[in-house]
């Protein structure tokens, strides 16, 4: 008897292991059709910025893939500013709702994620790198995919793409762009009136501080440490020098900036500046394409390379249709979809994926791309900036605004 | 009881979303915002805004630039309702003003700001149309007038759009006032127009104005979308700091950007306060003056140079609007041409879009309008009011402009999200209905508490009911009221940016949530393209009601 009771335990926990086998090994990949069957019917409300029609048009093909293959609408809420659906998430977080929020999937990087996962605004478990197609990815490649703006995503997040900053010049009025911080100093004493800067705390302004501090400081190597470690005086006094020589040259002399680099980018259409930066190496090219560009536009980075991320998708932690956003950030995820947000035609936005993680007709169609007329090649893209800690923000964006804040 | 029921069940409905909207922005102001770990009461956001190194500076440039648009515009109302009897020429401005009033008071802020922008920025029309023959400027110059860090611009575009919405609040509150009596007893004893008016008709306007005038004040005072395209940005004035705070990725940085929107709580209430004291300023050096028998029979001099830049105001506005049409529909305008080279509807490709857009605008705008014109006919009908208890009531459906939209934001969706109620078309409708109430009691409050009695009485003794009498007699022979007033809800629904976007989660788009997002892009012809489609809206609603109201009354003409 005991020896049957024995026999009949041994069985019911070798049983249990394997069960445990198949559960671990379950969810170690999502299965995707159990995902499929809860998704189905849902709908989802993609939160993503909506000033390029382009990117909407591109969003809205997501959309109609999503509803043939598996029955999920998705309903694009078009954003002035990620931070008025990061304000709607932390009301309902103050509420108390924790279902049905009224954001499924945003797109989200930098500060606003650091922020929003600090605040336990996300869903706080590592949901992508059981997608199927993060297979795809190279962590080792790419470590931004996993390290936003210094910050691990702890799978928080789902890479979208690559953005890096590049600098547009109307090439009818300069001839031989500057080639970094330097020579652009020379170019701005030289051409008073025809440059400026979005106004921080825009993170387009903020971001070209970033780049400039990046290439005059001394100590480069503090800027990936928090800002409390480091003695900031004396690594930032280089851009302070810098910025006093070139304001009064700046457009209207340092007593205006645009509010944002679209603004900036319209500057240059009507010919007041000659160069604008912005975050998307195709940015120019899509304008063209809307007629919204004159075509002599092209593009330039700074010899030393220029700061570049990635943005990603994330799913807030009362969203009410979090099955259908994660297949909706799988299927953004996918070859088919990385490559078509490649072309120029389509959107230009670099692809996030490893290519030697692709088959070999994949990687022959990624290379076959064509590129816009103002678009840099990969080639003239690779040398990139890591972001600095995020902690240096405020703190640059206080000492901006204590100098140049106030217009005499 | 029952009557008195409604009205309270009115209000309360009304008072709900501004309560929650109050707490939610002056607990984190004093400290308290648990969803970030902040427990306790404390002055930390106090502290923090404090901090921001041009805090001061802000505060003053909003007080300078709302108390000057505002007292400016009052001016040039004033001066064309005085002198239209008295000069040919504005006696025809005021023809032409009146027949526009109402598609001017359908321009939304923004847009007037961008038709400044399209004309007199560096690279704007009028450089254009004056470059290169008269300048030598191949390219734009260094210097401009947008953005401008003074904040005149800002003014002149406040003035822009307040000194119609004034004028026709004035026009309608004079058909109350004997003016041509007045007039003609004032020239018996030799006093010039501008006088008459000055002592006898506007010491009795005044008091009726007074309310629409602090919502004035109240706007000019939290302006914000048009502070980003016409300057100061640097720094903005105390409502750019606050979007900044509201805005900031760092979700710390709402504790201090609530305490600037409590602070400019408390700017609008001294900003009506030193209004109210310069008012009675004004009416002391008034009496000292009429006591001097003062008859201005000269006056006619002083009068006209205002009265030349209002004109040349009215044409720049116009001049703006063509500059608008045009970039809608250029394809390639370069610096410096006149015109643009080519044309072509590449803006328009996405028809079927803008027109869910433009229905789904004009769902919420009627819907709003009707339901805040029933709301003031049953508020009006359901009680005899006595002029104290209407201008309390006058003074509640008022405190939503009073109020800055955004500081009211943040608690309204907690308030909504907390009840399940965001992202829903009939929320929508329910924070525009409150928006436009104030407007349409401003119109219907006169025309019903005015209303001659004896017609009532007459319908009843042919043997009409209450219900017919209503329906019957008062609805029609108040219709040019009615007119008014739905009229207006839909020029200002249309407007509203900020309640749209909030109570619709995002999810509900109008024509100008689709303009604001086409601005913050940057292209012109995108702004554009979303600025007419903004003003062909309230147009087409002032053009459908003008139609219906001939239709209406053309039968008792003829009879």
């Amino acid at each position: 008897m005991a020896c049957n009771h024995l026999r009949a335990l041994k069985h019911l926990v070798t049983g249990l292991a394997m069960i445990g086998f198949t559960l671990s090994s379950a969810s170690a990949m999502t299965d995707i059709s159990a995902l499929e069957k809860e998704a189905k019917g849902q709908t989802v409300y993609f939160n993503a910025w909506g000033g390029d029609e382009k990117i909407n048009a591109y969003i809205s093909w997501a959309g109609q893939q999503m509803q043939e293959r598996y029955g999920v609408t998705v309903d694009h809420v078009k954003l002035t500013d990620t931070a008025a659906a990061v304000s709607r998430i932390l009301a309902e977080k103050t509420a108390g709702r924790a279902d049905d929020g009224s954001v499924d999937l945003l797109w989200v990087n930098g500060e606003n994620f650091a922020a929003m996962k600090r605040a336990g605004l996300l869903q706080d478990h590592d949901w992508v790198t059981s997608l199927p197609n993060w297979a795809f990815t190279d962590e080792t490649e790419l470590p931004a995919i996993a390290l936003d703006f210094a910050v691990p995503t702890d799978g928080r997040e789902s890479p979208w793409g690559r953005a890096q900053l590049v600098f547009f010049y109307d090439s009818a009025y300069v001839q031989t762009p500057p080639q970094d911080a330097a020579s652009l100093k020379d170019y701005i004493l030289n051409n008073p009136g025809r440059f400026t800067y979005p106004q921080p705390p825009d993170f387009m302004g903020l971001s070209f501080l970033k780049q400039i501090l990046t290439e005059v400081t001394m100590m480069p190597e503090a800027l990936y440490q928090p800002v409390e470690d480091a003695d900031f005086d004396a690594v930032t006094a280089p851009l302070w020098t810098y910025l006093d020589e070139v304001t009064p040259a700046l457009w209207r002399r340092g007593t205006a900036y645009p509010q944002n680099y679209p603004a900036q980018r319209q500057l240059l259409a009507d010919g007041e500046v000659d160069i604008y930066v912005a975050f998307n190496p195709a940015d120019a090219s899509s304008a063209i394409a809307q007629g919204d560009l004159p075509d002599s536009v092209r593009s330039y980075i700074h010899s030393s390379g220029t700061i570049a991320n990635v943005h990603f998708l994330a799913i807030p932690f009362n969203s009410g249709s979090s099955a259908g956003a994660k297949l909706l950030a799988n299927l953004l995820l996918s070859p088919e979809a990385q490559l078509r947000k490649a072309d120029p035609a389509i959107w230009g936005d670099p692809s996030v994926l490893s290519q030697a993680r692709l088959t070999a007709e994949m990687q022959a169609q990624f290379a076959a791309l064509p590129k816009g007329v103002a678009t840099l090649g990969p080639a003239d893209l690779a040398k990139t900036l890591p972001e600095p800690h995020p902690s240096w923000v405020p703190r640059l964006e206080q000492a901006w605004l204590a100098r140049y804040g106030a217009a005499q | 009881m029952i009557r008195l029921g409604f009205v309270s069940l009115g209000l309360l409905l009304f008072a709900l979303p501004l309560l929650g909207g109050m707490i939610g922005v002056l607990l984190p102001a004093f400290g308290y915002f648990p969803p970030l770990g902040y427990e306790g009461f404390s002055f930390l956001p106090a502290a923090l805004f404090w901090a921001h190194p041009h805090a001061l500076t802000s505060l003053f440039h909003s007080m300078f630039i709302g108390l000057t648009a505002t007292a400016l515009s009052v001016l040039f109302v004033f001066l064309c309702l005085a002198l239209e009897q008295e000069h040919r020429a504005v006696h025809h401005m005021m023809r032409l003003v009146r027949l526009m009033l109402g598609p001017l008071i359908a321009l939304p802020h923004s847009t007037i700001a961008i038709a400044l922008l399209f004309l007199m920025a560096p690279s704007g029309w009028l450089a254009r149309l004056i470059s290169p023959e008269l300048t030598g400027w191949m390219r734009p110059p260094a210097f401009g007038f947008v953005p401008d860090q003074s904040g005149g611009m800002l003014i002149i575009g406040l003035m822009a759009k307040e000194i119609p919405f004034l004028l026709f609040v004035a026009l309608a509150q004079t058909q109350s006032l004997p003016v041509k009596r007045l007039l003609t007893l004032g020239r018996l004893h030799g006093y010039h127009g501008v006088a008459s008016w000055l002592f006898l008709i506007w010491p009795q306007l005044y008091p009726l104005l007074r309310l629409p005038l602090f919502a004035v004040l109240a706007y000019a005072l939290s302006v914000i979308d048009m502070t980003l395209i016409l300057g100061p940005t640097l720094p903005p004035p105390l409502a750019g700091l606050i979007l900044q705070g509201f805005t900031d990725p760092d979700l710390a940085a709402r504790l201090p950007a609530s305490f600037a929107a409590f602070m400019q709580l408390l700017l609008i209430i001294a900003g009506i306060i030193i209004w109210g004291g310069a008012a009675k300023l004004c009416r002391i050096i008034l009496i000292v003056m009429r006591h001097h028998q003062w008859r201005m029979r000269h006056i006619s001099l002083v009068t006209l140079p205002p009265l030349f830049l209002l004109g040349i105001g009215f044409i720049l506005l116009a001049l703006g609007m063509v500059a608008i049409g045009l970039w809608a529909f250029a394809k390639s305008w370069p610096f410096s041409a006149n015109l643009p080279q080519s044309y072509g509807l590449h803006l328009w490709r996405d028809s079927a879009e803008l027109g869910m857009l433009f229905v789904q605008s004009c769902i919420i705008a009627v819907a709003a309008s009707l339901s805040s014109i029933g709301l003031c006919l049953m508020w009006l009908e359901g009680r005899n009011w006595r002029a104290r208890s209407l201008s309390i009531m006058t003074l509640l459906l008022f405190i939503p402009l009073l109020v800055p939209q955004i500081s009211l934001l943040f608690g309204l969706q907690v308030a909504l999200s907390y009840v399940y109620l965001d992202g829903k078309l009939l929320t929508v409708i329910w924070l525009h209905t409150l928006y436009c109430l104030p407007y349409s009691w401003l119109v219907l409050a006169p025309a019903l508490t005015h209303f001659d009695s004896r017609y009532i009485a007459l319908a009843r003794s042919l043997g009409s009911g209450t219900w017919r009498c209503f329906w019957r007699v008062k609805l029609p022979m108040i219709a040019p009221s009615l007119a008014s007033a739905a009229a207006i809800g839909i020029a200002v629904s249309v407007a509203l940016y900020l309640p749209t976007l909030f109570a619709g989660a995002g999810r509900i788009d109008t024509v100008t949530t689709e303009a604001v997002t086409a601005a913050a892009n940057g292209a012109r012809g995108g702004a554009a393209r979303a600025a007419l489609l903004q003003m062909a809206l309230p147009l087409l609603g002032f053009l459908a009601i003008s139609i219906w109201l001939r239709w209406h009354q053309a039968p008792k003409k003829q009879a």
